[in-house]
């Protein structure tokens, strides 16, 4: 795990993208309709009013109404719906809040 | 090319959506309906693998539907009889655009006949296919054999096939035939060459302008006369002629050293003379205008006399007469035509009584007189 920080870091520190090297999760919200996710390993919970997706921070948490897999690929997942939030960790932080 | 909709029934539904991806079959539009049913599709490409997958991991897998190509394929199949019959009606409507159903024949006037009798011998009839036609050959065959006709077209647009003719225009038999040749000037014919019509001079005849020199005539086997237009090359000896005349006295004027100003106010509409002319018997002038108005139209005229004394002087008679002929030949000159070819030329001369010496140049030229009469 320390590891992993101090990889983290460096790459921070040297301004490399991290989704590419570290393949952490690239999340892209167009709106409050449309969840672009990439770079997860796989969908864990699904429900038309929440999606639980494990990536390589953890577990992202996504809760609205209607939610839609549109497209579910390897590495990629588009999710259409009423999208609520969107956040990390079963309780933890939230990167987005509709 | 399509894609079908699907139902998978079981437990533990997230794991079979990661089985999904994982093996690399794309789905779409997944809705999960309750905790044992979700519904999505998956492009028909990848539907096999994806009941490989359910089967083998013991979900049950349900196609709903299918849509695009992969819909109008299973219809097909469905319906072998309505494929086949609407591959046979295309067939028949590709057939039938390709045939010949209409045969226009435009401008042939009296070789109408002849053109349908081409036409059958190529087997060009109604219900011909179009492709099987050699338009190529069908018209050199009319163009060879109806030499009444100027020019023939064949062409085919869609179902209808058209055949265009122009007739060749026939010369005229009247008092003064269109289809004459007649001489442009006048001269003794030095050469003849008759393509096409019959020549009513012949070579060594001296002709006027406007006479007929090949009529446009010719008599066929049976004694009658066809009118044509007639084609030949004419060449005769033409000649021009120019005169010029120089004075064989030359005229000197000498400065008495008497000299005049005479000045004129003028408008456009007036003139005033200030001063009288003066009473020389013979003079010089020299006229020069003064802008005096500013901006009105008013000009001093400036009239500087001078006295003088003229004397006759009698010039060589050679050089007079060189002088003549050269003006008398570059006159001559003028007159021929472009790129005619001058064969001989000379000069004569005569003196007239004031003086002066007349030269008359001739060039003599071979030139192409054939003209067609307006």
């Amino acid at each position: 795990m320390k590891r992993k920080r101090a990889l983290r870091q460096v790459v921070q520190a040297a301004g490399i993208p991290e989704d590419i090297v570290l393949g952490m999760p690239r999340v892209l919200l167009r709106g409050d309709s449309v969840l672009l996710l990439e770079n997860h390993r796989g969908v864990v919970e699904y429900g038309p009013e929440r999606l639980r997706v494990s990536t390589a921070l953890g577990m992202l948490v996504i809760v609205g109404k209607g939610l839609t897999l549109s497209t579910l690929g390897e590495e990629d997942l588009m999710l259409t719906g009423a999208i609520q939030s969107v956040t990390f960790g079963e309780g933890g932080r939230k990167i987005g809040l509709v | 090319m399509g894609w079908y909709e699907f139902k998978a029934e079981g437990l533990s539904l997230e794991r079979f959506l990661n089985q999904c991806s994982q093996q690399g079959i794309r789905l779409r539009r997944v809705r999960k309906q309750n905790a044992r049913v979700v519904t999505g599709s998956v492009a028909a490409a990848d539907l096999l693998a994806l009941k490989t997958l359910a089967e083998s991991r013991g979900w049950r897998l349900t196609v709903l539907g299918a849509h695009g190509m992969v819909r109008v394929r299973d219809l097909i199949r469905q319906r072998v009889v309505l494929a086949a019959g609407a591959l046979v009606f295309l067939a028949l409507c590709w057939g039938i655009l390709s045939c010949v159903w209409f045969i226009d024949v435009r401008g042939a006037g009296p070789y109408t006949g002849e053109i349908q009798r081409i036409l059958k011998e190529h087997d060009v009839r109604v219900g011909r296919l179009g492709f099987l036609l050699n338009l190529d050959n069908l018209k050199e065959d009319m163009q060879r054999q109806l030499t009444g006709l100027a020019w023939v077209g064949v062409s085919k647009n869609g179902v209808r096939l058209t055949v265009s003719c122009v007739q060749a225009e026939r010369g005229h038999v009247t008092e003064r035939a269109a289809g004459d040749l007649v001489a442009a000037r006048d001269g003794v014919i030095y050469a003849m060459t008759v393509r096409a019509g019959t020549p009513a001079v012949k070579v060594g005849d001296a002709v006027r302008k406007g006479q007929v020199l090949v009529r446009g005539q010719e008599r066929a086997w049976n004694g009658a006369v066809n009118a044509i237009n007639a084609d030949a090359g004419v060449e005769a000896r033409v000649w021009y002629t120019a005169d010029a005349m120089v004075s064989s006295v030359l005229v000197e004027s000498k400065p008495t050293g008497d000299t005049y100003t005479r000045r004129t106010l003028c408008t456009p509409f007036c003139e005033y003379a200030l001063e009288d002319p003066p009473e020389y018997e013979t003079f010089d002038v020299v006229v020069d205008r003064l802008a005096i108005g500013g901006s009105f139209p008013v000009w001093l005229t400036l009239e500087r006399y001078e006295a003088v004394v003229r004397h006759e002087i009698s010039r060589d008679e050679n050089e007079v007469r060189e002088e003549a002929a050269v003006a008398a030949y570059r006159l001559a000159q003028e007159k021929i035509p472009y790129g005619v070819r001058v064969v001989d030329k000379w000069v004569e001369y005569s003196m007239i009584k004031d003086g002066r010496v007349r030269a008359t140049a001739v060039l003599e030229t071979i030139e192409n007189i054939t003209a067609v009469p307006r």
